[in-house]
């Protein structure tokens, strides 16, 4: 059975197709990671899944059972949701939150051990209105943990998070990962979906563009390193496009003296180099690294310069 | 725990901690309490008065006044306030969390939206009922210090008739809370209500039914009962029309009671009399009977709550 299931999901918000003909497969007891751009279609997936909003076309189902209006009450007793642009009740306190939870789920989780294990021990009793950002992060993912649930669903789970909460959420979700439960999160800070998702899924223009592990998605992209290359002055587009014509680059960016190529597998890196110099450019160093994932991430949605973001920096709550 | 009790119960304790709700108990109790120990005063005040000119008592008044005379002075009060504290305790019941978005947390835990509206409902309920019954329960303590002679079953009639009341303008401001996508919509809708209930609602059935009884023929006793019906369905004539059944022993004078007006249920006018005559010599039809006024009222928690969780089920959030 599988965990989440999107059958030719369509939603249409006035003339913009938000998500178009959509499917999507993620298996019981994996950990997916949900990429994209902002404004891909992410929030409005994750929106279908939770009932908060209709699709106006296709099938989804959450652990087997259809999500109808009303009727996925039941379901969602094994799910855990961290939701993108929550609050909270700002005079209750964390505790609070935490006891509604588990009345909710009708759980029997110990409200301290929730807190200690998010990283709010001792603030179990302050009101959250006074919490910050990414305590508020915490506290609701720890809500999201009550009642040991089989799906987690967490929708861009390190926002507002420093460096050291972040690696909380990601000791959180290998944990749960390990307890056999399914893990889908979006992010568009691409660095923790590398380091927890057994697989990822990149969706662009509300359609899903590609799906697969890591490694996979690096074979079938053909993106086995990048090659960075500072150059003396600014390259032509003459430079540029000759060597974008080489077989094997997958794509050539430059900005200033910086020169970033994507190569194939078969294309040596000596062969770009010498094309840049024939062309007239002077290359002044050089450096090669395998493609990580962000590289793929511009690789695959690469167009939509409109949708660049400071990757790193925590998105604001929509 | 059952989802919309668990609902309930969080709702409740938010509010709670809200100052607005401790300035309303603050208010209701006061009121209440300090409005029985002046009524009280007032009355030993005038005994006293009668005990030393004792002609002067004549046999016009209604015999020694007692705690339902306080109950008719209260209920143009209560008619007024209970309706204004519950609309602007539960105005923003959904739609505030709908824009604040903890309504996210709500509906990410297993919460149905019924389950959210019925929750509010209950818990917005308990917010306004508990200082209003409470208040009221509490200033019959004050009887027995005093002159005044307590009249126990009508006083409790009373504070439920009241925590009815309270929970139909609740329901009314859930309704319209649910219904709505935006705070000020919510504020517009609830305000609107009310003073389209307070002030306009009587104010059209009259030209209505005399239009009415011109296409249709109506003779005077259809007229009056037509009249009276419509001003019965507004929860606040329904309100004051089951009060005065309390405090009187003529269902007819209490039907009566309407067409004075919502706030005037104190003292009948001689219209008032007049259509109270009228009324008990054509005899009180099914329609106009206590029962029948109850379920007016109760249709009042049900229509709003129908209508806006409707609206609710269907919309994006």
């Amino acid at each position: 059975m599988a965990a989440i299931e999107l059958d030719g999901v369509t939603k249409r918000y006035g003339t913009l197709r938000a998500l178009d003909d959509l499917s999507l497969t993620v298996e019981e007891g994996e950990v997916f990671g949900f990429l994209g751009p902002n404004g891909a279609g992410k929030s409005t997936t994750i929106n279908v899944l939770l009932d908060f909003v209709r699709p106006d076309a296709g099938e989804v189902r959450l652990l087997g059972e259809p999500v109808r209006r009303e009727e996925s009450a039941r379901v969602r007793e094994r799910v855990g949701v961290l939701p993108e642009g929550f609050g909270v009740y700002d005079r209750l306190s964390g505790r609070k939150h935490l006891a509604f939870a588990i009345d909710s789920k009708d759980a029997a989780d110990d409200p301290d051990a929730l807190l200690e294990r998010v990283g709010l021990a001792g603030d179990g009793d302050r009101p959250a209105g006074d919490y910050s950002r990414g305590m508020k992060q915490r506290l609701v993912l720890a809500m999201a943990l009550v009642g040991e649930p089989d799906l987690l669903v967490l929708d861009e789970p390190s926002t507002g998070l420093d460096p050291n909460g972040a690696r909380r959420m990601r000791e959180v979700v290998r944990e749960e990962a390990a307890r056999g439960a399914t893990v889908f999160f979006s992010s568009h800070i691409l660095g923790q979906v590398e380091a927890v998702c057994d697989r990822v899924g990149i969706i662009r223009d509300g359609e899903m563009i590609a799906v697969d592990s890591v490694e996979g998605l690096r074979a079938a992209s053909g993106a086995e390193s990048v090659l960075e290359v500072s150059v003396a002055g600014e390259a032509p587009e003459a430079a540029l496009s000759s060597v974008r014509d080489l077989d094997g680059v997958s794509e050539v960016r430059a900005a200033g003296g910086q020169v970033t190529v994507t190569l194939g597998g078969d294309v040596r890196k000596t062969d770009v180099l010498n094309e840049l110099e024939s062309a007239g450019v002077e290359v002044v160093d050089f450096e090669t690294r395998e493609a990580s994932l962000e590289d793929l991430f511009t690789a695959y949605t690469e167009g939509d310069e409109a949708d660049e973001e400071a990757a790193g920096t925590g998105g604001e709550p929509a | 725990m059952n989802p919309v009790l668990a609902v309930a119960r969080k709702d409740f304790e938010d509010a709670v901690r809200s100052r607005g709700v401790l300035l309303v108990s603050v208010l209701f109790v006061g009121l209440f309490v300090f409005g029985a120990y002046f009524f009280a005063d007032q009355v030993s005040q005038a005994a006293t008065q009668a005990g030393n000119a004792p002609p002067a008592q004549g046999g016009g008044g209604g015999g020694t006044p007692d705690s339902d005379t306080f109950l008719r002075v209260l209920s143009s009060a209560v008619t007024l306030l209970v309706p204004v504290v519950a609309l602007v305790a539960s105005y923003s019941a959904i739609v505030g969390e709908r824009t604040s978005g903890t309504l996210k947390l709500l509906l990410s835990l297993p919460h149905s939206r019924r389950d959210v509206v019925v929750g509010k409902l209950l818990g917005r309920g308990a917010v306004v009922c508990l200082p209003a019954v409470g208040g009221l329960l509490l200033s019959m303590l004050v009887f027995p210090l005093t002159d005044v002679a307590l009249k126990p079953v009508t006083f409790l009639g009373f504070a439920l008739l009241t925590g009815v009341l309270a929970i139909t303008f609740v329901a009314l401001s859930v309704g319209v809370s649910a219904a709505a996508s935006t705070d000020r919509r919510a504020v517009v809708g609830t305000v609107g209500a009310y003073i389209g209930l307070l002030v306009f609602w009587n104010q059209a059935v009259d030209p209505l039914v005399s239009r009415l009884a011109e296409t249709l023929d109506w003779g005077q006793a259809t007229v009056l009962k037509a009249s009276i019906t419509l001003k019965l369905l507004n929860p606040l004539g329904a309100y004051n029309s089951l009060v005065a059944s309390l405090v009187t022993d003529s269902t007819a004078a209490a039907r009566a009671a309407v067409t004075g007006g919502i706030q005037l249920s104190r003292q009948s006018g001689f219209l008032q009399r007049l259509y109270a005559q009228q009324l008990s010599q054509e005899g009180i039809p099914f329609y106009l009977t206590d029962a029948a006024v109850v379920v007016y009222l109760l249709l009042w928690i049900v229509v709003p709550l129908v209508i806006g969780y409707g609206l609710f089920r269907s919309a994006d959030l």
